[in-house]
């Protein structure tokens, strides 16, 4: 299923257009396959989950053209939306609703009762460890509940 | 006199996430007179929501989306009539100090410089 209907509330043509230009990267072959490792997801629990993406809907044109806009680490964040997007509902059938005030440290809001989404996307797996704990921890320290 | 209900369009929601979502996108790509559009659009969308949450008894959105007014028009440029806002803001709910402060310090980090208006 499509995003835009997944998450009908939010914009999502650039950020279909960077994942897929992110996933061709490494992939030559569409349906790009995407392994997630859920973690403690309201609903859903801790296991992976398999996707294929398929960039169909999305213009060439527009991968490239966006391939010249955004730097290369703006894509991978802008990937990270998305497929934070698929898990969340493929996990649970949460909604990306909105998106979070400046000063909450939080990106997007979900379901009616605004958990705070927090999207951090690293083109360099080493960078991951470190990463995952920063924005843990910012969210932790700010409000209540989030993902 | 008969009350009427009152509610808050989903549609107007929508477009201002959308519009949020524009302006962090043009901000991404360093597009400032976008990003300043777009963010001053959601601005006064936000305006509008604040006042039709607050009608509607959902004091928690209203009140978020007096924060979102500012910081709306802080990241299209207008750190001024941002400041202004956040300080009426702090006068009307002072023990919601903590939370503009948080605010205020994230736009001041990640938002530092005066732009050029539209």
């Amino acid at each position: 299923m499509a995003l835009t209907t997944l998450h009908p509330r939010l914009l999502w043509d650039d950020i279909l257009a960077a994942t897929v230009a992110v996933l061709s990267e490494t992939c030559p072959q569409s349906p790009f396959p995407f392994t997630l490792t859920v973690q403690d997801l309201p609903g859903f629990g801790s296991e992976q989950v398999r996707f294929a993406i398929d960039p169909v809907g999305v213009a060439a044109d527009h991968v490239r053209r966006l391939q010249r806009t955004y730097e290369a680490s703006r894509l991978v964040e802008l990937a990270a939306i998305a497929i934070a997007g698929l898990g969340l509902y493929y996990g649970g059938g949460h909604e990306m609703r909105d998106v979070a005030l400046r000063g909450s440290g939080a990106d997007y809001l979900v379901d009616e009762v605004h958990h705070l989404l927090e999207v951090a996307g690293r083109s360099r797996r080493r960078d991951f460890g470190v990463a995952w704990q920063q924005r843990w921890q910012r969210l932790s320290e700010r409000l209540e509940s989030g993902f | 006199m008969a009350t009427i209900p009152t509610s808050v369009s989903d549609m107007l929601v929508t477009v201002k996430s959308r519009e949020l979502q524009r302006g962090m996108l043009a901000e991404m790509r360093g597009d400032c007179s976008a990003a300043s559009r777009h963010f001053l659009a959601a601005a006064h969308l936000e305006l509008v929501l604040a006042e039709d949450y607050a009608q509607a008894d959902q004091a928690d959105l209203a009140w978020r989306s007096q924060l979102s007014v500012a910081s709306c028009f802080w990241r299209a440029g207008r750190p001024e009539q941002a400041r202004e806002l956040f300080a009426m803001l702090l006068q009307e709910h002072p023990t919601q100090a903590p939370v503009i402060r948080q605010i205020l310090a994230e736009l001041e980090h990640h938002d530092p410089g005066p732009r050029s208006e539209v």
